[in-house]
């Protein structure tokens, strides 16, 4: 049960599909930005932007791995255990979340909104 | 994001993940791989059946009345706080990508839509630890060893629930 519940701090937090959207723009920039230094600063921008997805991802995985490890079939979880590790969940996904926001500000700095417009057409 | 196989989650409820391990190994994979979008009702009906079946486990194997009666209402409560969870999930996902569409959202938009969900998820935090310790507490070292099948099956059934959107 445990498990589940932090699965809901994790996934139930906010774990948004930005793949998708990250994934669009990396497509279309190209034919959406002439002017190419801003095409490459655009391009960095959703490079590192997937970075940041793969680095919490391997956080994300950790967490888990060392959850794993505390939870044997006899294992009583106090409340003082529980509260940490929802606590460290739970920062991880706001971690995300700010780096997240702070790059696609970036981003839109970096596009004017015809461009933004066709580097997410489906947005 | 890649595709997922049609049966991916049948082929993996069929795996029965007894372990923990399979269940955590499971949630790598979803959150790796990502999510389709056309699992939501067989993940439903797999969930509900996993609370099914460690509610009849409970049955089965906890004796006295009283301290069943405790662990199976922590159970159902916890129930309903994971299918409001996922509800909320869907609904901040779709709010979040409305706004991130938006060329002209501000950093407030942004946050505020992310904090909202987190908000409502702290707020729950609280009744789901009390949650924790009142199942546990019912149980006996034994009777948690017995159940952990489906105490592992349950934990696995939520991580679908919570990813197919």
């Amino acid at each position: 049960m445990l498990i589940a519940l932090l699965t809901v701090m994790l996934l139930g937090g906010g774990s948004y599909d930005l793949s998708t959207f990250i994934a669009e723009g990396q497509e279309n920039i190209e034919s959406a930005v002439e002017d190419p230094k801003r095409r490459r600063s655009a391009l960095d921008i959703l490079a590192a932007m997937e970075k940041s997805m793969a680095s919490h991802s391997d956080e994300t995985t950790a967490l888990i791995e060392r959850t794993q490890k505390a939870f044997s079939e006899e294992k009583v979880w106090s409340a003082g255990e529980l509260d940490q590790l929802f606590a460290e969940a739970r920062l991880l996904k706001a971690d995300q979340a700010q780096r997240f926001i702070e790059l696609r500000l970036e981003l839109k700095e970096a596009l004017t909104g015809e461009e933004w417009a066709a580097a997410f057409p489906s947005s | 994001m890649k595709p997922r196989c049609p049966n991916h989650s049948v082929h993996w409820v069929r795996r029965a993940p007894h372990h923990l391990f399979i269940a955590l190994a499971g949630f790598a994979i979803l959150i790796s791989a990502g999510c389709s979008s056309n699992k939501t009702q067989t993940i439903n009906e797999s969930y509900v059946q996993s609370v099914t079946r460690l509610s009849d486990g409970l049955t089965q194997h906890v004796d006295d009345v009283s301290r069943l009666a405790r662990a199976t209402t922590a159970l159902q409560e916890a129930d309903n706080l994971i299918r409001e969870a996922a509800q909320r999930r869907v609904g901040a996902v779709a709010n979040f990508s409305e706004i991130n569409a938006d060329y002209d959202a501000t950093a407030e938009q942004l946050n505020s839509s992310i904090s909202a969900n987190q908000s409502a998820n702290s707020g729950d935090v609280e009744t789901l630890i009390e949650l924790i310790a009142t199942f546990q507490s019912a149980l006996t070292n034994e009777e948690l060893v017995e159940l952990y099948p489906e105490r592992a099956e349950f934990a696995a059934q939520t991580l679908m629930l919570l990813d197919g959107n």
